[in-house]
């Protein structure tokens, strides 16, 4: 039954794509803060955030649009608390996105990917892993006001961000 | 776009929660100072070390004057730089509650081991150090090739030596107090004693004359790997380290009559260059003095850029970043 489904749920894909198959490009900027809760630390810690965000190939079917975003986003340090902050630091991330239109007004996108995380000012790196929503509203046809709302997982880590930002839609239909 | 960069500040500034949280009852912190400074001029087979007694007094001098007038402190400095024939090894305390500094009487017995240096260094302080102060180890001298142990003592006479490993300072000397512990060493192979964090280091050796570089894609691999490493996300002990692991490091360089690290430490620090000589500075003042900002000042007074791919400054990578000095 559910390679049935499975299999239905393809085809319809596969038909509904043949119809309305298009092709778009994002690029979005945003800027918000991140709150970090390190394992063994007292508080969680928080550090201004900026993110810019470009997908190249968006594969858009009716509301669904399907995209391969890349990454980049800074973070401050945080202020110091008990003597001892957060380290800036940068993540270059990739992620599978997918989009459903609501309406023409509203989209929601979620998606999920991994970065690489390199801390600068000590010479350090990770791997974290990402899970992020963001609500998009296009007040015009190709530009949205974004909100995105990040988690961030990594070794003793978890960390939340949220922003606001802009985003620049180019090809593809609605 | 004005209104909202003044939105976010706001809310950053409300909702941010080391603004929210008290930090709860917080005592003045202390200083207190091991410095150790071998020169080997008495041994006669260990390469002797020239500099050692200026990189000694001249940091431990220029500390002092940093934090004189704004934290109390207790400065100990062991070295083998002894005017008395009699005496190869002398240590000395200053402290901010006596004037001047006292030469402490102690023998060979005391010294002669590790165990038995560290319980003498102990004792020579005339408080325990608390959770909110600050203890510093600094070493200049030589590290043993396999291991990066601190060859801290010998004997002139039988021309034996003895030696600090890195679990035996964390372990048995500096995890004697819950304070707040940074080490800083000025010794060829001391990269043996930074201590893998949760995160991985972005500097890998090129194979080259031991230099030591940024390379992505090892990075990249040892970034994996590090997520399945069970170690402390909050270190116990920072350490910024002379050298990497199979590196060198270098003293009487054109000129410099300091190590090179050393030099490029009290550069930072805002020492006197053109005397040579501890200086008070007011280019600390109303702020805080890192880990990092340590590490970051090392590198930015890096001397000599060649010097520096094959005797390159390390330090803990860890997420944490600690404030050594607070001046505000």
């Amino acid at each position: 039954m559910k390679r049935i489904s499975l299999l239905f749920l393809t085809l319809f894909l596969i038909v509904q794509g043949a119809y309305s198959l298009s092709y778009s490009a994002y690029l979005s900027l945003d800027t918000g803060y991140l709150l970090t809760k390190i394992k063994d630390d007292e508080i969680m810690r928080s550090s201004y955030a900026l993110s810019i965000e470009a997908e190249p190939f968006g594969l858009s079917f009716g509301r669904n649009t399907i995209s391969i975003p890349i990454m980049l986003s800074f973070y401050s340090s945080s202020p110091e608390y008990r003597y001892y902050s957060l380290n800036a630091h940068n993540d270059y991330g990739i992620a599978l996105a997918y989009r459903y239109a609501f309406t023409d007004l509203f989209t929601l996108k979620t998606q999920a990917g991994l970065a690489y995380r390199h801390y600068p000012d000590i010479d350090a790196s990770t791997i974290s892993f990402l899970i992020s929503s963001s609500a998009e509203f296009y007040p015009a046809h190709y530009t949205a006001i974004v909100l995105p709302l990040d988690i961030l997982i990594t070794k003793d880590e978890v960390a939340f961000s949220i922003g606001l930002g802009c985003l620049v839609r180019l090809g593809g239909e609605r | 776009m004005r209104k909202f960069v003044i939105f976010l500040t706001l809310l950053v500034s409300l909702t941010s929660c080391e603004y929210f949280i008290s930090p709860g009852i917080q005592v003045e912190p202390k200083l207190y100072m091991v410095a150790i400074g071998v020169g080997y001029e008495r041994h006669g087979t260990i390469n002797e070390l020239k500099f050692t007694k200026n990189d000694l007094e001249d940091l431990t001098g220029q500390i002092r004057n940093l934090v004189d007038g704004k934290m109390e402190y207790e400065i100990l400095r062991f070295s083998d730089c002894s005017d008395n024939e009699d005496e190869a090894f002398v240590l000395k305390r200053e402290a901010s509650q006596h004037n001047g500094i006292e030469t402490l009487k102690y023998g060979k017995e005391d010294f002669c081991n590790p165990y038995a240096f560290f319980d003498t260094l102990a004792e020579a302080f005339t408080t325990m150090p608390e959770k909110d102060d600050i203890i510093i180890f600094y070493y200049a001298g030589h590290g043993d090739e396999e291991t990066g142990n601190l060859v801290y003592y010998y004997d002139s006479l039988s021309k034996d030596y003895q030696t600090i490993s890195q679990r035996e300072l964390f372990d048995s000397f500096l995890s004697r107090w819950q304070a707040r512990r940074l080490v800083i060493l000025d010794s060829c192979f001391s990269g043996n004693f930074i201590e893998e964090g949760d995160l991985a280091s972005t500097l890998f050796y090129s194979g080259k004359d031991s230099e030591l570089t940024f390379n992505l894609s090892s990075s990249l691999s040892s970034s994996f790997t590090s997520l399945s490493l069970g170690n402390k996300a909050k270190p116990d002990v920072f350490v910024i380290s002379g050298s990497g692991y199979v590196q060198s490091t270098y003293e009487n360089v054109a000129g410099i009559e300091h190590g090179i690290f050393t030099y490029a430490l009290l550069k930072y620090l805002d020492y006197d260059e053109e005397m040579d000589e501890a200086s008070f500075t007011t280019k600390f003042e109303g702020r805080t003095i890192s880990v990092k900002d340590l590490y970051d000042g090392i590198i930015k007074n890096f001397p000599f850029k060649e010097f520096y791919r094959i005797s390159t400054p390390n330090t803990t990578p860890s997420k944490l970043d600690m404030t050594v000095f607070d001046f505000r």
